[in-house]
């Protein structure tokens, strides 16, 4: 906490006028942060609300540059670049993501540097949670690590299940989830399969053709491919389940920890039937893999993954005809996730979908890296962050069930106060590790008149978008402070960050 | 043992919902039991058609309401160990799990005998304290008439109760709908705590309910000296905000005044009852503390997560028995603090559903179906195991599982009826009639 006015309370309020007075002079020029570059999309205020939205979802959060930047390129070449995201320049974020040496070791290397008392596999979780944190916030990469995220849900495992677990989660993050988040269905689905991270995480590590264990057998079905309201019962649990038996990994001793393996010998090589699939004895290997062939180009695999897609990128509980597009992309696409995705964001997709009428909640995560994109921050430390999520429940990869965070406001909504509280926090500065500095809220503030304040934070906050009711009432608040200067400012935006419209998208 | 045919005469119980006129009291399981105050193996059904003996008012009790995520395997928890093939005279737990099963009484890590028939696993004994003193209940077979064996769909439908009404939805929570039914005992901005972080299903809708994962730092943040005016401005932005932000927002509200008056960190526990410096033990804990706070309270509920043992579930030694090690000592010590406490309370405790009667070829077990359901309290008619015992010879399992022959709508039915006052069972549990046990008074 460099910041200055972080300083105990007698000495801040000695302060204060001479912050006030370091706003008032930054009236004269220029201020860049709240500048909009004019309508480049035209004079029409639809299409221009549609950019906003787009940036909303297709990203962690709007800011006003990337905004401006939209305009200026225009939607579908931000989309085109942001579908291409190694054409992106992200060498800060790459910087930053040097304070974390294990994120590209192999799971020997992990093993052989993170299983000793003084560098211990506590390390792995603490930084691969920083390195999501650190990715959202500072990546340009924006829409590629929004499906990372939905993908770390759809394939959810828990980081600390066990010990091993903590470094399988580090290779599944890189292998499995951020080699494929734009990429092919079919393809990630069969890395979750070969991945010693859920094989562990799910049991199938330990099935054999003379036991097997159900449990990544059914939660492939009910949770990665075709939903639990598809028709399968136990019988078709237990064919797909012995599908995959033999189905492991190499542990230490072989010099390729947690590398693919199968084990013939341990491998139920019958016939099989899975929901109208049916394969003939002597499969082997090959039994699993026709078996995620089969769900991976299933009809209702493609409306199920299409639901939620549309679920996590645009709104939630969207309509058939809507899935059903969606899923027609899926099909004709054969799973091309670059292709859904376009197509939920095409612009008369987003209007007919009414995100303005129907909008999502942000989750705690969104919740914070959005608004440390918002305000700037760009130097952070990732574990005072990861602990204020911690005490909202939404610390990445720390779910323990197989079905990930949830999306839902029904679920996140109530706990209003914690939010209230996170964003305070962070505007007091009192988020160990990140700053926001004076210069920080002077810059997002100066220039703006004192009674002019809930309009600028409605743009730099909502794009425009906060509710003619809360703006009245935040501007109210403004109006009655009898002090205008930094610690009213911060006060300010916490309140911007704490109305109901901010808590939405 | 146990005052087993002596609440025949202790008096009308149950408030016989309007949509059910034939309550009844089964007491007993028909099973192989050689106990003799069993009445052999016979069913013994008590109608209950007097007045309700409801404690009206602010004498109704706090429900505790645990829920046990994952599956928690009933068949360790509660070992059946005298259900033996009559051929072989061998235990068909022995039969079904070689290597997980829990001996019996007496044997080197045998189970703590509670009837005869039935035994907790070591690593529960402390549930003996009030199962001995007639205060805690077991209910084994129960269950959701649902098949589903899948964690999400089984939690769903029995929190939202509607396990035999396929195509529907309720939106709602089965508590959330007794909340709605019923009157507040206090001034109703706060009358359900969840301890985590997002709402459960089971109280979706409910009023005055918030999930609160810390009770011990709800505070309104940033400056104390502009304080009441931010309150002020918040409290104004959410009216008419959407849902459940703004129901949300008045809790939360009354939640930090409400919970401002309560000495969490000075606590001492009564009856030297300790707290297992857990996060279930936590939390129950703090449970009591706003039970005895009396802060009208009416329903806790708490999750317990990882129950999910597919593999080295460990019933002994393993993550199981530490499970079921902190679970029962925290219950214990819940049940010490209350005792004698004139705020009342009756905890359930339940389950998505139990796992799997064999082994899989992991030392684990896959999803299963009937379980066991605890309840606690000092009005329960304790110190017995309710319940038509289904039985665990392969012919009498359901697709592997242990059968479910209570409908745990009837245990929660009636604790809602009998000690939290409620008549409007049709509502809370739609399309159903629930057959009371005589699980409390």
């Amino acid at each position: 906490m460099s910041d200055s006015d972080s300083i105990p309370q007698s000495s801040r309020a000695s302060r204060r006028g001479i912050l006030g007075a370091s706003l008032g002079l930054a009236a004269a020029s220029q201020s860049p942060g709240l500048a909009f570059q004019g309508p480049v999309s035209g004079n029409n205020p639809l299409l221009r609300d549609e950019l906003v939205m787009l940036l909303h979802h297709g990203s962690q959060g709007i800011t006003i540059p990337e905004l401006n930047r939209m305009r200026i390129m225009g939607r579908d070449a931000w989309i085109d670049e942001q579908l291409d995201p190694d054409s992106i320049d992200d060498s800060a974020c790459d910087a930053m993501l040097q304070s974390i040496p294990f994120l590209g070791m192999t799971g020997q290397e992990l093993w052989d540097n993170y299983t000793s008392p003084s560098s211990g596999l506590g390390q792995l979780t603490r930084g691969l949670q920083g390195a999501a944190l650190i990715r959202s916030t500072v990546s340009k990469r924006q829409l590629f690590e929004r499906m990372v995220e939905f993908w770390s849900d759809h394939f959810s495992v828990y980081q600390n299940k066990t010990g091993k677990q903590r470094i399988f989660k580090v290779l599944g993050d890189r292998d499995v989830i951020r080699a494929h988040a734009l990429g092919n269905f079919r393809d990630i689905l069969l890395a979750s399969a070969r991945s010693a991270s859920m094989s562990l995480y799910l049991d199938n590590y330990a099935s054999s053709a003379d036991a097997i264990n159900e449990n990544y057998s059914r939660e492939l079905l009910e949770l990665h491919t075709v939903g639990v309201d598809a028709p399968y019962g136990p019988s078709d649990i237990v064919d797909l389940a012995r599908c995959f038996t033999g189905w492991r990994f190499e542990w230490p001793g072989s010099g390729i920890f947690g590398t693919f393996r199968f084990a013939s010998g341990q491998h139920d090589n019958d016939s099989k039937a899975v929901m109208g699939l049916s394969l003939p004895a002597g499969g082997g290997e090959s039994d699993g893999v026709a078996a995620i062939d089969y769900l991976a180009s299933h009809p209702l695999t493609a409306q199920f993954v299409s639901r939620k897609m549309i679920s996590w990128l645009l709104r939630g509980d969207p309509d058939q005809a809507m899935v059903n597009q969606i899923a027609n992309v899926f099909m004709s696409s054969n799973g091309d996730i670059k292709a859904m995705v376009r197509a939920i964001l095409d612009p008369d997709f987003i209007l007919a979908a009414n995100p303005w009428r129907n909008p999502k909640l942000k989750r705690p995560f969104h919740l914070l890296v959005g608004l440390m994109r918002q305000l700037g921050v760009s130097t952070i430390e990732t574990l005072g962050m990861n602990q204020a999520l911690e005490a909202l429940g939404h610390a990445p990869y720390n779910w323990h069930a197989p079905d990930g965070y949830s999306d839902r406001m029904v679920d996140w909504g109530g706990a209003v106060l914690n939010r209230w509280k996170l964003v305070s926090v962070l505007l007091e500065n009192q988020l160990p590790g990140v700053n926001v500095d004076s210069a920080m809220i002077n810059s997002l503030l100066a220039g703006v008149p004192k009674d002019r304040v809930a309009g600028a934070l409605d743009l730099l906050l909502c794009g425009g978008h906060m509710s003619l009711h809360d703006r009245g009432l935040l501007q109210g608040h403004v109006d009655s402070m009898p002090n205008w200067g930094l610690p009213e400012a911060r006060e300010a935006i916490a309140l911007a960050a704490s109305t109901p419209s901010y808590q939405v998208y | 043992m146990t005052h087993l045919f002596n609440n025949q005469s202790s008096g009308p119980v149950g408030q016989a919902p309007s949509q059910s006129p034939g309550i009844t009291r089964r007491f007993l399981a028909p099973r192989q039991s050689n106990q003799s105050n069993r009445g052999a193996g016979t069913q013994v059904a008590v109608s209950v058609n007097g007045s309700a003996a409801t404690p009206p008012g602010t004498n109704r009790d706090t429900l505790i309401s645990v829920f046990l995520h994952g599956g928690m395997d009933g068949l360790t928890a509660v070992v059946p160990f005298g259900d033996v093939d009559p051929g072989t005279g061998g235990r068909w737990l022995d039969f079904h799990r070689p290597t997980l099963a829990i001996p019996s009484p007496g044997q080197p890590n045998g189970a703590v005998d509670l009837d005869g028939f039935f035994g907790l696993a070591p690593a529960a004994a402390p549930l003996a304290t009030p199962f001995q003193a007639g205060d805690l209940a077991i209910v084994h077979g129960v269950g959701s008439p649902d098949p589903s064996r899948s964690h999400f769909s089984a939690t769903r439908m029995i929190q939202a109760a509607s396990p035999n009404m396929p195509g529907t939805q309720l939106t709602s929570g089965w508590l959330a709908r007794h909340l709605s039914t019923i009157a507040a005992v206090g001034a109703g901005d706060l009358r359900a705590v969840s301890q985590d972080h997002i709402m459960p299903q089971i109280l979706a809708e409910g009023p005055g309910a918030l999930a609160i994962k810390d009770p011990t730092d709800f505070t309104f943040p940033g400056d104390p000296a502009t304080a009441m005016a931010r309150r002020s401005l918040i409290e104004n932005m959410y009216q008419g905000a959407r849902a459940p932000m703004a129901a949300a927002t008045v809790s939360s509200l009354a939640a930090i005044d409400l919970l401002a008056t309560v000495d969490f960190a000075g606590y001492v526990p009564s009856n030297g009852a300790v707290y297992p410096n857990t996060n279930f033990g936590g939390a129950l804990k703090n449970m009591a503390i706003m039970i005895k706070a009396g802060m009208g309270l009416e329903v806790a509920h708490v999750n317990f997560h990882g129950w999910d043992h597919h593999s080295l579930m460990g019933p002994l030694t393993g993550m199981l028995a530490s499970m079921l090690d902190d679970l029962s000592r925290s219950m214990e010590a819940l049940y010490l603090d209350m005792l004698g406490d004139s705020n009342g309370y009756t905890l359930v405790l339940q389950s998505e559903f139990g796992r799997r009667v064999s082994e899989n070829g992991s030392a684990g077990l896959d999803h299963g179906h009937g379980n066991a359901m605890f309840v606690m309290g000092e009005n329960v008619n304790g110190g017995q195991v309710y319940g038509a015992w289904p039985g665990l010879a392969p012919t009498s399992l359901d697709s592997g599982d242990l059968a479910v022959t209570t409908d745990y709508r009837d245990v929660m039915a009636e604790v809602l009826a009998v000690r939290l006052g409620s008549t409007q069972l049709g509502t809370v549990f739609p399309n159903f009639s629930p057959t009371f046990l005589g699980l409390v008074n």
